[in-house]
């Protein structure tokens, strides 16, 4: 009961300095809003990352050519198959696309017939004949077409070329397709004019994942000029988004943090003369300095517990009920074309519980410590005031 | 004199320093030997600076002596921890300041309901209590109203019903009568009378003659430079 | 003598609103890894796609993991920085041994 009647106190006391304390809870929510959405969003897309990716080629073989990305002969294929334990070895065909009218620039993917099964996450069909294409729905949207459409692109002798779009990818895959233009291969080798007997590089399979290295290691011995990736590191490249050396956003926010930390350390060590007033009286009249200190207690529990709640209702609903639309922008950068994103929502309860601890507990602490001096002094003095 | 256990505040050559040892050394108190019994109506009379006031928060346990012994109700509370120092102000003494240390912006109730709040009492029984009081006050229409918005003597009384809250055996007053006009302090002094009366003891620390003067004191303490210049029971 | 009772109260509906919200969550992925989820790795396995489709801004940095090590003004390793994508994601840590020596034949 006494406890209570304490914490009825505090939040007596909160009320009277309402706009201050309103003030504060403000911006605290919105600095817990930002930094829970900023790591759901990350962990998210992390998450999704290692997840889809988990179906991405074991090993690419890309081939260097006076330090740069070249195209691999597909010669190499018949070597490379030959290693014990490696399974289907295919050439991959794809390149960029800058489309000039609308400033946006396209991945052109061409692809085996045998590649194409049954595809989810497709309205219409994949390309099968000469002349069709299937397209992400980032490009279907900004250029504005549908199944049965004509696609016009350029080829390299600057001649138009017309497609027929007989698929287009759905939403959902969209961070997997968004700017995909799919053609079969011969279509595509013709578009781009590459020369016989070569591709853009070669995916290879291998049946036991802890031998992918070695297999890696072998092909670059066999082939010096040679650049084999593995999945694992495909992988790897998404848990480097927003890490903290180059998130410049979390960079930009922090000085924002900062810069809530000395107005939250102002507000609540800065004890006015009103307050340690007010806390002479207390003692005075027979609070003892714990009955002090624990009435700060609830006073800095109150506003950073309340702060914490709703910045983390905020984060969750901003990210994965409204696609974070405050962040995306940041992400987007230069992009034109851009996903209509939908994060899918892996949660790190740890993570939640860090956000916690780091905004909680220095608020509670930078609200009693600083009383403490006040809290500890001779109620006489309030007599002499 | 009488034992320590006999009386119901007894000090003996009660010392209190400030800085000690500095240049600004104060001698506020110096071997001061009291006695005051139940149901008394004593008065700390004597200039401002001659000690009252610090005499004053070493009886009521705001703070301890330099040297000296104070017993209150039979126990040494020179002795005492912190905690337990902070009880008995609670439980036994009912303080009256001069400058009434109210909260200005909580309402009356609640800045009558203070004291009550580490004692842990059902809130119900808390509201009855100071309902009762503030009715016997006569301000039990002004009690949600902000501190900040009463009249001098409204505050006054406030400050009174704070003090009896706890219901304690001791009422300590600081100069009560120093914000007041004489119809108020007149006032003021009845509802005193009136406490003793119910058989508290009361505690006056004034260089005011309507307070000195008055009929009801029983005992009179006369303070200078810090020593009892006289004392007399009348 | 209300007060913490409001307080209460309000707190309680926030940690409901919360444990409500991270159990929607938990009961929409089921479904999306019940559904979404595979076919979209099913894609990337059909398709041979290595990367996510979020930045299009530069070649380097729609395929990130594929980027060209020594691309045309891109100095590793902070060759990412010249776009705004390359202050959101780091350059691709490959496991450096395999490429960068020369093979012993």
């Amino acid at each position: 009961m006494r406890r209570l009647l304490i914490l009825d106190y505090a939040l007596s006391s909160l009320w009277r300095r309402r706009y201050k304390n309103f003030s504060i809870i403000a911006v605290f929510t919105l600095t817990v809003a930002v930094l829970g959405s900023i790591l759901l969003l990350t962990h998210s897309l992390k998450m999704e990352a290692s997840e889809i990716l988990a179906g991405a080629p074991d090993l690419v073989v890309q081939r260097m050519s006076a330090g740069r990305h070249d195209l691999i002969p597909v010669r190499y294929i018949e070597e490379i198959e030959k290693i014990p334990g490696v399974g289907a070895v295919k050439s991959r065909c794809w390149g960029y696309y800058y489309d000039a009218l609308t400033g946006s620039n396209f991945t052109l993917l061409g692809l085996d017939e045998t590649a194409t099964h049954e595809i989810h996450l497709l309205e219409g069909s994949m390309p099968k004949a000469e002349g069709q294409c299937a397209v992400g729905p980032g490009v279907a949207r900004i250029r504005n077409v549908k199944v049965g459409d004509e696609l016009i692109l350029i080829d390299s002798t600057n001649t138009g070329v017309v497609f027929e779009v007989v698929g287009t990818f759905t939403e959902e895959s969209s961070i997997l397709t968004n700017d995909l233009v799919v053609f079969p291969k011969d279509d595509l080798v013709w578009f781009f004019g590459l020369p016989e007997g070569r591709a853009t590089d070669i995916t290879v399979e291998v049946f036991n994942e802890s031998e992918v290295s070695t297999v890696a290691g072998k092909i670059k011995r066999m082939y010096p000029d040679t650049r084999p990736i593995t999945r694992r590191e495909i992988v790897q490249t998404y848990d480097a988004v927003f890490n903290w050396r180059s998130g410049m956003m979390l960079t930009v926010f922090l000085s924002a943090l900062i810069a809530f930390s000395i107005l939250a350390w102002d507000k609540a060590t800065g004890i006015s003369a009103e307050e340690r007033r007010e806390v002479g009286i207390l003692k005075a009249i027979g609070w003892d300095t714990s009955d002090v200190l624990e009435l700060k207690f609830w006073e800095g529990t109150v506003i950073s517990l309340t702060s914490f709640l709703l910045g983390l209702i905020f984060a969750f609903v901003h990210v994965f009920f409204f696609g974070a639309p405050l962040l995306t922008p940041v992400l987007k950068g230069w992009s034109v074309i851009f996903p209509d994103f939908h994060f899918t929502p892996y949660i790190d309860l740890y993570q939640i519980a860090v956000i916690g601890f780091l905004t909680v507990v220095p608020y509670v602490a930078s609200t009693v410590i600083p009383s403490w001096k006040t809290a500890v002094t001779d109620p006489e003095e309030v007599m002499r005031s | 004199m009488k034992e320590p256990a006999e009386a119901l505040i007894w000090t003996e050559d009660v010392t209190k320093v400030y800085n000690p040892r500095l240049p600004d050394e104060v001698r506020a108190v110096d071997r001061v030997s009291v006695t005051i019994d139940r149901g008394d109506v004593a008065v700390l009379k004597g200039p401002s600076g001659s000690g009252k006031t610090s005499l004053l928060s070493l009886i009521g346990c705001m703070s301890r002596p330099t040297s000296g012994r104070i017993f209150v109700d039979g126990r040494d509370v020179a002795k005492l921890s912190e905690s337990l120092l902070t009880a008995i102000r609670r439980e036994t003494f009912g303080f009256i300041f001069q400058q009434y240390n109210l909260v200005p912006d909580a309402s009356v109730l609640e800045n009558v309901l203070l004291p009550l709040y580490p004692v842990g009492l059902r809130p119900s029984e808390m509201k009855q209590r100071a309902n009762r009081i503030l009715e016997g006050l006569g301000i039990e229409n002004r009690r949600r109203l902000k501190v900040r918005k009463l009249s001098g003597g409204e505050q006054q009384r406030v400050a009174i019903a704070r003090a009896l809250v706890n219901e304690p055996d001791i009422i300590v007053a600081d100069e009560p009568t120093a914000h007041l006009d004489r119809q108020r302090s007149a006032d003021l002094l009845r509802v005193l009378e009136d406490l003793n009366m119910q058989g508290k003891t009361i505690i006056i620390a004034t260089h005011d003659a309507q307070v000195y003067d008055h009929v009801f004191v029983t005992r009179t303490i006369e303070m200078g430079d810090g020593r009892v210049e006289a004392e007399r029971l009348s | 003598m209300v007060r913490h009772r409001i307080f209460i109260v309000l707190t309680a509906l926030k940690v409901a609103i919360l444990i409500g919200i991270l159990l929607y969550c938990r009961g929409h992925l089921r479904v999306l890894e019940g559904s979404e989820v595979p076919a979209k790795r099913a894609l990337s396995r059909q398709l041979g796609l290595t990367d996510l489709s979020i930045w299009t801004e530069a070649r380097y940095t729609r395929h990130p993991s594929q980027a060209d090590f020594f691309a045309p003004f891109q100095d590793f390793p902070s060759s990412l920085e010249h776009f705004p994508a390359g202050s959101v994601v780091a350059p691709p840590r490959f496991a450096a041994p395999v490429r960068t020596e020369p093979s012993p034949e």
